[in-house]
């Protein structure tokens, strides 16, 4: 019988690398035996038993208080222009931060709103307006054309128009309306202050939804 | 060496393939990759995962591209949401290491034409196989841990900052009795995430099999307050809990709470005991088997020292006028086989001993800890048996690299290499030494 040997050391070293290669972990079982053990130092504090799930839980009994859901209301600071009021109902969708009424029958309404990030873009919201204002969609060129009102240290587009406005479910639309309305788009979020009404209304505030933007600002933490 | 006519046997491929530059520029190539995708993943996964994930792994199981995409910033862009590439053959970086030195072993050292002209590369090669083996060393067998110590209190034993461990230990009636537990990894168990999903440990000493399900990285109990709960253990139930924090940053590992449902299961068929099993427990989950009790508790895998550390005295130097701590000290005895040894521990003055560096890592004045005004010491402690050998290697890549580059110089130039290489090899040493001895 003749038996051969490996000595060329690159062999070896073949044969070691494909012993590295192949050695694999102990896949777990179903049931496994414990195979570890160790002894405690005599220093080692003295156990307790049978205690309480809620004392190994650090469960004081008291219920928790629900988490606070972040107000973006409380992100900022405005001030309401004489005569106008916050809305006594709610809107339907939840999205206004602040939601007001003017004019003699309440018809005229304004309201801020605030989306994360960009909020689909300042082309597809100002002819969202655009829409519910009867009107033909802008161009790209003519919203890059939109004039600009400063709005948080920055320039916010701003849009004027007129037409029959109908508003998100509405079934009808109101004729001569005139809506206003500021953009300010960035990376983090998107702010809407939105005002639409009866022309002749809305022109009469015009001036008072200049100075309520312009009143917007972040609401920062006092320093103490 | 076979000649080019000569066909190659099917092994001498196989040598040539693992010692080819081909395979080592694959490997680095592949180990970059790796790196790049580790650093990335490690924003929302933390360091301990992406490391477990990337570079201590045979193989890759996915690549987390929606991470890597936030992790450069490209959401910015557009968002791409939670997208993950699942993968089954990827090496990871312990195999691409394990392959990196079996081809520089054999091509770098082996096969290597040995002459004057490569003695200096041979010495840098066989420097970098050093430095991977002190990797694997270190991955298989460093020991690295935290013991808290209060002024007068003494230990010898220290905990891992990122292995866990189920530990079962029978209540002794005696107190003065030895005690000991019976341990049980976390990878034998975590892998048991999803309901009804268990794995069963048993031991002659228990009367009982022990049951793990439901595990969870990072949760805390809650008590149960809807009845008919099917989680529900006790009153309670395992909440699941996020790994980022309030910045959207991945929790460093040590700060996440692992969890599980234990079931022990009696062996003489009593009533079955369900508790669930929290690292953050005041007190272990108590199994009633006839008249003994056994502690269960999940926990962090405890190590013994070879000494025990009495902590005599802390003390914490703020900066001047500030409340920024400057540096802590702590005034220890080693104790160890009846000889007493008063030892001063600093944070960058540790105390080396049997293997063992004790550095101070945190200090408390026991003031807002619950304590009553006791001060406390944290020292982090670190067994690793290839401490060194990355600073030796290094040194002896910088030797070799200077050598190989000094006798080409000097052939160049046309001097003897020898004693041009050597003689200044000599005078940089001495001069790094002697700037050093300056230094420190």
């Amino acid at each position: 019988m003749r038996f051969t040997t490996m000595t060329n050391p690159p062999q070896l070293c073949a044969l070691l690398a494909c012993s590295l290669l192949i050695a694999s972990c102990k896949p777990p079982q179903d049931v496994e035996v414990i195979s570890e053990s160790r002894d405690i130092s005599s220093h080692a504090a003295q156990p307790h038993a049978d205690i309480a799930s809620s004392t190994r839980f650090f469960d004081d009994g008291k219920d928790e208080e629900p988490a606070r859901r972040p107000s973006f209301r409380e992100l900022l600071t405005w001030t309401i222009p004489a005569g106008w009021s916050e809305s006594a109902t709610p809107d339907n969708m939840g999205m206004r931060l602040l939601d007001l009424r003017f004019g003699p029958n309440q018809e005229g309404e304004c309201y801020i709103s605030l989306m994360p990030g960009p909020a689909g873009g300042l082309e597809a919201n100002v002819n969202r307006w655009r829409t519910q204002m009867g009107q033909t969609p802008y161009t790209a060129e003519e919203i890059e054309k939109l004039p600009k009102k400063p709005f948080f240290n920055r320039d916010a587009s701003y849009v004027a128009f007129d037409g029959d406005f109908k508003g998100f479910g509405a079934t009808e639309a109101k004729t001569g309306y005139r809506l206003l309305g500021l953009i300010h788009s960035a990376d983090q979020a998107t702010i809407f202050v939105k005002l639409t009404g009866p022309k002749a209304l809305v022109e009469q505030n015009a001036a008072a939804f200049d100075a309520f933007c312009q009143s917007i600002r972040p609401n920062l933490p006092k320093q103490e | 060496m076979s000649s080019p006519s000569q066909p190659q046997s099917p092994l001498a491929k196989v040598i040539a393939f693992l010692s080819s530059y081909g395979l080592a520029t694959s490997v680095l190539l592949m180990l970059l990759i790796l790196t790049f995708l580790g650093t990335l993943e490690q924003a929302e996964h933390g360091l301990v995962a992406s490391q477990a994930r990337y570079f201590e792994s045979a193989f890759i199981d996915r690549i987390d591209i929606g991470a890597c995409w936030r992790a450069l910033a490209l959401n910015a862009y557009k968002d791409i949401g939670n997208v993950e590439l699942p993968l089954y053959i990827v090496p990871g970086g312990y195999t691409l290491m394990a392959v990196l030195f079996v081809n520089l072993l054999i091509g770098g050292i082996i096969r290597i034409r040995k002459s004057p002209k490569t003695i200096g590369v041979i010495i840098s090669h066989f420097a970098i196989l050093f430095m991977i083996a002190a990797g694997a060393v270190t991955h298989h067998f460093a020991k690295e841990g935290n013991m808290t110590l209060r002024e007068g209190e003494t230990k010898d034993e220290f905990v891992s900052f990122h292995d866990r461990v189920i530990e079962i230990e029978k209540l002794q009636k005696d107190p003065k009795a030895k005690r000991s537990v019976l341990v049980i990894d976390e990878s034998r168990f975590r892998d048991v995430t999803t309901p009804g999903q268990g794995r069963t440990f048993t031991h002659e000493s228990l009367p009982f099999d022990l049951v793990i399900t439901g595990w969870k990285k990072n949760a805390r109990p809650k008590r149960a307050t809807e009845p008919g709960r099917r989680d529900e253990v006790d009153g309670y139930y395992i909440q699941e809990v996020s790994n980022l924090d309030e910045t959207g940053a991945a929790m460093a590992d040590e700060q996440l709470a692992s969890a599980c449902i234990a079931i022990a299961k009696s062996k003489s068929g009593g009533p079955v005991q369900n508790g669930i099993l929290w690292e953050m427990a005041a007190a272990p989950w108590t199994v009633t088997a006839g008249e003994d009790k056994y502690l269960i508790s999940l926990t962090h895998r405890t190590y013994k020292l070879p000494f025990a550390v009495r902590l005599d005295h802390t003390e914490e130097e703020k900066h001047p006028g500030t409340e920024r701590a400057r540096r802590f000290s702590s005034n220890v005895t080693k104790l160890s086989d009846g000889h007493e040894e008063k030892r001063l521990i600093t944070m960058n003055e540790p105390v080396r001993s049997q293997g063992y560096a004790v550095f101070q890592s945190t200090f408390s004045s026991g003031e807002n800890d619950g304590s009553g005004g006791v001060k406390s010491s944290g020292f982090m402690i670190v067994e690793n048996p290839a401490d060194h050998w990355p600073l030796i290697s290094c040194i002896i890549v910088a030797e070799g690299l200077l050598l190989h580059f000094l006798m080409m110089l000097a052939r160049f130039i046309k001097v003897n290499p020898w004693s041009f290489s050597l003689g200044l090899i000599v005078a940089f040493n001495a001069a790094f030494a002697l700037a050093m001895w300056k230094l420190l």
